[in-house]
């Protein structure tokens, strides 16, 4: 829906760039597969593309009614009325339901649907006229070739169906309408065939159903789907990021929990179900042609996988298992325990998640609090904490203070991150740099502190100020452990349950977000993207949104050999956006840049914006095509934190570089510890286009002292 | 630190005379501008400060006195007046002598305040000598015992689950909203008792203190060291018959409930002040009741105090005239004074409050014009408190430190959407009216998941409340809304909308007909109809966030996304949320979306190849591995512990503990005819004697591989030992028995062992019934088959049979040896 002029300018240009095909060198043919008719929209393009399937000259007449015939009860349908003996005499006039005339009328129901027959008498609420009472419906079907049709029809209450004369449904009872309540194979001669129904009902609901299925089976739906996405995109970021679903093979629950290529480039994913599936041919556009190998099966919910020199290593809830498949037979028949010494009380919380590898070849794993009272806690060893793991077992704690932390990774520098979920002492998912000693801020796992060589002190109470609750920033000055996020998320605009870490290393496969972090949302079913610089030699920066309208919450991601994304969806237990319940999809940029602001820099006085192309200095540079404000978040033991200390920010001035691909904000008020949220929705690039998400969110831990020149950019 | 009730008393009173002093007229809250004002808490209003006023805009706290101290009783005031104040009533006192020990009704006659801290009943007996006080207040004590006879001791002894129990119920239902809590919170943890599935019941993180502030603001409790436990629970049980202005409302407490909150509030009291239990001797004297009952018509008593239900009340005949309400002119008399006189009705009122009073009589006909609508919900949510645990329109919600006594049933994560009370604002245009009346008169229940319970205020007119309600929040009354569209095909479409697989999976949160919720238990969806305005419900869909700031509920139609169901309805939001509205509208009769959780709907069948689960197992731990056989005997191995736990026979196993909803749920094995091998790890060095060694390594798991018929082979490491343990299902005519083959060798370059034995099983009776054959306790049949070196036999130690394979003396390297069970 169009919302506001700048909806309605993104959503006629990439009208206009859908309409002209995207032609581009990566689709292929669907092959003699599907029969693809093209229309100018994608309902009329679906409709006659489907016709292709059905039998030559199978047109459906419209139906015609007759009615109402007095009729108490059940036990009567056998009780003849004249259009039963005469057939379908469009002129004829018979005697209805209190003497009433009544002659045949066309209607205009629809297939496919609960067609409701509360339709005689004066006013069709009138009860008198539909209560108690049969009616009778007819139509034709003409076909060229005789041909077999399956055919659904239900009704309320009870009813009997001729085809040709001949009686194929007969259902004398008192029932709710159902669409499946008799499913028929019809004969269909060539020529025209006759359909009457008769329909009784004795009070409330009448109804009557007629309807067919689908002729595509699901393969050739998707490919249908697959084409009609093509055509017709629908969403503007369709344009420059294109998603393929790759279809799933019913038996196959792909609660997506790990994901990672084998040597070969297949993903192999593991799942909540305890499997290991690898997907071949997953490289397709179309992706029609893959195919799903269950390589393992048995393990305990193993939330993520890792290969590394041709060896597969996954986390399950108590163990990191090294997987080998000894035969090359494409089964694992080896389940080394590499290392289980992290606590399982069998508390419903303690998820373990990892491996990801380091530059060091060490494994990352990350342990999730138990919860009790809906309060986490760590009551056997490492719970809450990040452990590195030699593949020979040696392990060595980093930092603790997590909460649920559903994912790890690596940004380009090697240094290894986590995302952590809202909850108690965590006011919003946050992505954190992880480093020895840290303290994250939940104190449940504080105890193992306490251990020898663990690397930094236990950090006690959480700092809570004279008054209250003060904002993790505040509490950061008086605990020298306590981590800051390098940057939140806001709740609900930023998602609402982080997972997974990714960067792209793809050298510009991927677009122009070369060695940005991609953050996924398990409730969203969306995809954020982060920027990073160092301040004062600590991580900070921006997110923004990257992508959304997954088929369901997106918990794992992993680059494809060409630089396209799986990504790879469960929202079992949580609910997501997104209409299945789990599955698996895959990015491809088109090679088209968005027009996005591709880095957000802290200066002293306010904010460089870095953007993917040129601005049009008219709107770039009027500092009223911006808003910025800033807010926090407590640290605090509740659930989640508001944002708090809202204020607006002036905007003084917006200057333009000579080669317009950045923009200085002069921003009054900054704020150290706040989010500073902007929004730029009067920017446009040189051709007029607004950017293509106009919101940024950084998180300005710290504010640098000295201006960064723009050409250190 | 538990303050003493003394403490407490003098703490609130304190608090109580320096807050009353500052709060003004208007309201000397602290506001916050953190953004929670439209969430579960906003600001702290101030509660029985003493006398309940609360300062809100509207309310103007003369006027609230005024009808929460009755004075209108005496003061006879022209009924606008009266209708208007709505005054607070008197307790029935009809059986008030079963309720009160004899001593404690002499105190409190004497003087009221000073016995309880709070008390709105004013001191008609001040100003005058003792033993005056005395010949006036015994025979007042007389008639009060008379009223329902004089009440048994109070209770000395306590049962201890009662106490428990009530200690719990007192914290977690509600009381505390208004009351003060008697102790830390952590006090709500027993509840979560540690199991062995569950040992997070143990320890629980809530405060171990009483918060800062939790004692604030509270309605008093006065003592309960002189009453019982039966008249204590009947008055929790329907407090209104004695209460009738209802201000403490019935909270919807059981018989067994009620009883376990009295035993708990009478044993505290009696613990701590055990002399106060103690009653003199009494003996009823008619006389003195008869002269009693006088005293009573015309002191004044009558004039506020009814019998209640049972009894006729007394007529007041205090000779007295009063000057009516609107002839009161000496503002700084009687009642008024700051001292008053001997016998004048003394209320214990603060020159602040007296202020308040006077400057309200001043305009007193100003008190004859009706309330409007919105000023009357606002004094009725005030009086009633409703704001102890509700918040509307930036005021009330939970006062700070009482927060932390609102909590979650069970692991909802739910945050504070899931332990606060629902905000009131524009609760009228929420929900519709025949619901609202149905809540306020009797309570409601659609949170499970909240401890605290919404009570039954039955002497508010509810439907006049709920039509107020409706008239000041809904942007229209529900008649006026166009009637929602319904038909077959919406239904269904809603149906579909609702399930998993092709919808917007609701059900992953709402339980729906009673079903089990997959993950966060919201309320389930089948009352929806009847609770909201379709109009409301529309809005609500359409972006939760606004209407419910910090909800956990998504938006599914994100305006800048396309619709992720364009062949429902035509993908258009608005005729989405019509087939939701019209698929629940079908309430008790609607068909079960897709996706809702079948009990038993993921049993593993073992067709062909061996499956290994691994899993939380009962009896098997957190690290089990469980194993199933095609032949169907099946076994469930601890990985760490290293050894077998459970063997069965019939169906593998059910795995909704792993694969529905949030998983984490232990798994029960299927199946039957349950054997267990011995019970602790079998393996055991021993010293070149023979004995067994005095430390015993830990065995560490090492991981399993498939054979190449994929069947396991489990292995794992006992000091130097490498053992690789392989069960094999036995083809039988009758039922499927147990191979386990065992491989056991050195790791290479250490040193042969002195010695390795293995514990084959341990019973009562261990007998050998052929050559290498032991039946154990006539329920298992061991099979041995071990090298010529070692040797099979039954030891008895520690008071029972055991079954020991000894595998030679010194320069042991490798072992192979099988044993079948049979059972």
């Amino acid at each position: 829906m169009v919302r506001t002029m700048k909806q309605f300018a993104i959503a006629v240009t990439f009208l206009l760039l859908g309409a002209s095909t995207t032609a581009s060198a990566m689709q292929q043919p669907l092959g003699p597969e599907l029969d693809y008719v093209k229309k100018a929209t994608r309902e009329e393009t679906r409709k006659a593309t489907i016709a292709q399937y059905l039998p030559a000259g199978l047109d459906y007449g419209p139906w015609w009614i007759i009615g109402p015939f007095e009729n108490a009860g059940s036990g009567e349908l056998d009780r003849i009325y004249p259009p039963e003996q005469d057939g379908f005499k469009p002129d004829a006039v018979y005697k209805g339901k209190r003497g009433v005339d009544v002659k045949w009328k066309k209607t205009d129901f629809v297939d496919n649907s609960a067609m409701d027959l509360h339709v005689f008498g004066a006013n069709p609420a009138d009860d008198v006229f539909n209560e108690d009472v049969a009616c009778y419906l007819y139509r034709e079907i003409r076909i060229d070739e005789p041909a077999t049709l399956r055919v659904r029809m239900g009704s309320d209450d009870g009813m009997k169906v001729w085809h040709n004369g001949r009686v194929i449904v007969f259902a004398d009872e008192l029932r709710g309408w159902d669409a499946d309540q008799h499913v028929v194979d019809l004969h269909l001669e060539a020529g025209v065939n006759t359909i009457l129904a008769k329909v009784i009902n004795h009070q409330v609901g009448y109804n009557f159903s007629f309807g067919y299925d689908n002729p595509l089976d699901p393969m050739l739906d998707a490919k249908l789907e697959y084409q009609l996405d093509l055509d017709f995109p629908r969403s503007p970021e369709d344009l420059y990021y294109r998603m393929l679903t790759i279809p799933v093979p019913p038996d196959v629950v792909l609660e997506v929990g790990g994901m990672d290529l084998l040597e070969d480039g297949r993903p192999a994913i593991s799942t909540r179900r305890g499997e290991v599936w690898l997907v071949n041919d997953a490289y397709g556009d179309p992706p029609f042609n893959a195919t799903f190998t269950k390589f393992a099966s048995g393990l305990h919910e193993p939330l993520g996988l890792a290969v590394r020199d041709g060896v597969m290593y996954l986390v399950q809830r108590g163990e990191l298992t090294r997987l080998v498949d000894e035969n090359s037979d494409d089964r694992a028949d080896r389940f080394d325990t590499v290392y289980n010494g992290w606590g399982v009380s069998g508390n419903y919380h303690e998820f373990a998640f990892g491996p990801k590898f380091d530059r060091d070849g060490n494994m990352w794993v990350t342990l999730n609090l138990g919860f009790c009272g809906g309060l986490g806690k760590s009551i056997v060893p490492w719970r809450g904490w990040a452990l590195k793991i030699t593949t020979d077992g040696q392990m060595t704690p980093v930092c603790g203070g997590m909460r649920s932390p559903n994912g790890i990774g690596m940004n380009a520098a090697g240094d290894m991150f986590y995302v952590d979920n809202q909850g108690d002492w965590v006011g919003t998912c946050p992505l954190v740099h992880m480093e020895p000693g840290d303290f994250c801020g939940h104190p449940g796992g504080n105890q193992w502190y306490d251990l020898p060589d663990v690397p930094g002190d236990n950090p006690g109470k959480p700092y809570a100020g004279p008054n209250g609750p003060v904002p993790k920033h505040e509490a950061a000055k008086k605990m020298p452990s306590l981590k800051l996020p390098a940057v939140w998320f806001p709740y609900g605009r930023m998602g609402q349950s982080s997972a997974d870490v990714q960067c792209d290393m793809t050298g510009g496969k991927f677009g122009p977000f070369g060695e940005q972090i991609f953050v996924g949302d398990q409730t969203t079913a969306s995809i954020a993207r982060v920027y990073l610089e160092k301040v004062d030699g600590k991580y900070q920066g921006a997110c923004f949104p990257f992508r959304s309208g997954f088929d369901c919450g997106v918990n794992r991601m992993c680059w494809g050999t060409d630089g396209s994304m799986f990504v790879g969806m469960t929202n079992r237990g949580w609910g997501s956006l997104g209409r299945k319940p789990y599955g698996l999809q895959r990015l491809i940029w088109t090679g088209k840049t968005p027009f996005e602001i591709l880095e957000m820099k802290a200066q002293p006085d306010g904010f460089d914006l870095v953007f993917t192309q040129p601005v049009d200095p008219q709107t770039a540079g009027n500092a009223a095509s911006y808003t910025m404000k800033s807010f926090t978040y407590y640290y605090h033991e509740p659930y989640g934190s508001p944002e708090i200390r809202n204020q607006q920010l002036a905007i003084l001035g917006a200057v333009v570089s000579p080669d317009r691909m950045r923009v200085h904000l002069l921003v009054n008020g900054l704020r150290e510890g706040f989010v500073h949220e902007l929004s730029a929705p009067g920017v446009t690039n040189a051709d007029g286009e607004p950017l293509l998400h106009t919101e940024a969110y950084y998180t300005l831990n710290h504010i640098p002292d000295a201006p960064v020149a723009f050409a250190d950019h | 630190m538990k303050r003493t009730r003394t403490e407490r008393a003098m703490l609130t009173s304190a608090v109580s005379l320096g807050l009353v002093a500052a709060a003004g007229l208007f309201g000397a809250w602290t506001a916050s501008d953190d953004g929670r004002a439209d969430s579960f808490i906003a600001t702290d209003l101030q509660h029985f400060e003493p006398f309940g006023v609360v300062a809100t805009s509207t309310l103007d706290p003369g006027e609230r006195l005024i009808a929460e101290l009755n004075c209108i009783a005496c003061h006879t005031a022209p009924k606008a007046i009266a209708d208007r104040l709505d005054s607070k009533q008197a307790p029935n006192l009809g059986q008030v002598g079963r309720r009160y020990s004899p001593d404690y009704l002499r105190a409190w006659l004497a003087d009221p305040h000073k016995v309880k801290h709070g008390a709105m009943m004013p001191n008609l007996l001040t100003g005058i000598d003792a033993p005056m006080l005395n010949r006036m207040a015994e025979p007042l004590v007389h008639f009060l015992v008379s009223l329902g006879g004089l009440a048994p001791q109070t209770e000395t002894e306590f049962d201890e689950t009662d106490v428990n129990r009530g200690r719990i119920l007192y914290h977690r239902v509600g009381c505390v909203g208004c009351h003060a809590p008697l102790e830390a919170p952590a006090v709500l943890n027993p509840t979560l008792k540690p199991t062995g599935d569950d040992p997070y019941g143990a320890e629980h993180v809530l405060s171990e203190t009483i918060p800062e502030g939790a004692t604030d603001h509270v309605a008093p409790l006065g003592s309960f060291a002189h009453t019982t436990i039966q008249s204590l629970s009947e008055f929790l049980y329907d407090p209104v018959a004695v209460r009738p202005s209802g201000r403490m409302p019935s909270m919807n407490l059981t018989q067994d409930e009620s009883r376990a909150i009295a035993t708990y509030l009478i044993a505290t009291d009696v613990r701590n002040d055990p002399a106060a239990a103690v009653q003199a001797p009494f003996t009823l004297d008619p006389t003195k009741a008869a002269s009693g009952e006088r005293m009573f018509a015309q002191l004044g008593c009558a004039n506020c105090h009814r019998m209640g239900p049972n009894r006729t009340d007394i007529k007041p005949q205090r000779p007295l005239p009063f000057t009516s309400f609107l002839d009161l002119q000496r503002l700084d008399q009687g009642c008024l004074a700051a001292k008053p006189e001997a016998m004048m009705a003394n209320y214990d009122l603060t020159e602040s409050q007296r202020q308040d009073i006077r400057a309200t009589l001043r305009n007193a006909e100003s008190l004859s014009k009706p309330l409007s609508d919105a000023q009357t919900i606002d004094r009725t949510i005030s009086t009633m408190n409703c704001y102890a645990c509700h918040q509307r329109d930036g005021e009330g919600g939970p006062a700070e430190g009482r927060r932390a006594y609102f909590m979650t049933v069970g692991e909802a994560e739910l945050g504070d959407e899931g332990r606060f009370p629902p905000p009131l604002t524009g609760v009228g245009g929420k929900l519709r009216t025949a619901w609202m009346i149905e809540t306020i008169s009797k309570g409601a229940k659609v949170r499970p998941y909240m401890a605290t319970r919404m009570p039954a205020f039955t002497t508010l007119n509810a439907e006049v409340l709920a039509a107020r309600f409706e008239r000041v929040d809904a942007p229209c009354p529900a008649e006026d809304l166009p009637p929602m569209a319904f038909s077959a095909q919406l239904a269904a479409d809603g149906r579909r909308l609702a399930g998993t697989g092709q919808g917007m999976s609701c059900i992953n949160c709402h339980s729906i007909r009673g079903s089990k919720p997959i993950g966060e238990p919201a309320m389930d969806l089948v009352n929806t109809h009847e609770r909201l305005r379709s109009d409301w419900f529309h809005t609500y869909l359409l972006d939760p966030a606004k209407l419910r700031p910090g909800t956990r509920m998504p938006n599914h139609w994100p305006p800048d996304q396309a619709n992720p169901f364009p062949d429902v309805q035509g993908g258009d939001p608005d005729r989405q949320i019509d087939a939701l509205w019209a698929y629940l509208s079908q309430g008790e009769f609607l068909a079960l979306p897709e996706g809702v959780p079948e009990e038993g709907g993921y049993e593993i069948l073992v067709r062909d190849e061996p499956v290994v689960f691994r899993t939380f197992i009962k009896g098997a731990g957190a690290r089990a591995i469980a194993i199933g056989f095609k032949e169907q005997v099946h076994l469930a191995f601890d990985s760490e512990q290293c050894r077998i736990m459970e063997i069965w026979r019939g169906a593998f196993l059910n795995a909704s503990g792993a694969w529905a909803g949030r998983g984490g749920n232990t798994t029960d094995p299927l199946g039957t005819d349950v054997v267990t091998p011995a019970d602790e790890f079998p393996f055991k060095l021993l010293i070149p004697n023979g004995d067994l060694a005095m430390t015993q390594p830990d065995p560490q798991f090492r991981g399993y591989r498939l054979d190449d018929r994929r069947q396991p082979i489990l292995e794992y490491e006992f000091g130097d030992w490498m053992i690789e343990e392989q069960p094999l299902p036995i083809v039988r005519p009758t039922a499927p028995d147990l191979r386990r083959i065992f491989d056991v060798k050195i790791a290479p370059g250490k040193a042969p062992s002195a010695g390795l034995a293995f514990v084959v099983a341990n019973g009562a009776k261990i007998e050998m019934t052929g050559r290498d054959q032991f039946n154990v306790d006539g329920r298992v049949v061991y099979d041995l088959r071990y090298p010529d070196t070692a040797v099979a036999k039954v030891l008895n130690y520690q008071s029972a049979d055991h079954l020991v394979l000894f595998f030679g003396n010194t320069n042991v390297r490798q072992a192979h040896f099988e044993l079948e069970m049979t059972w």
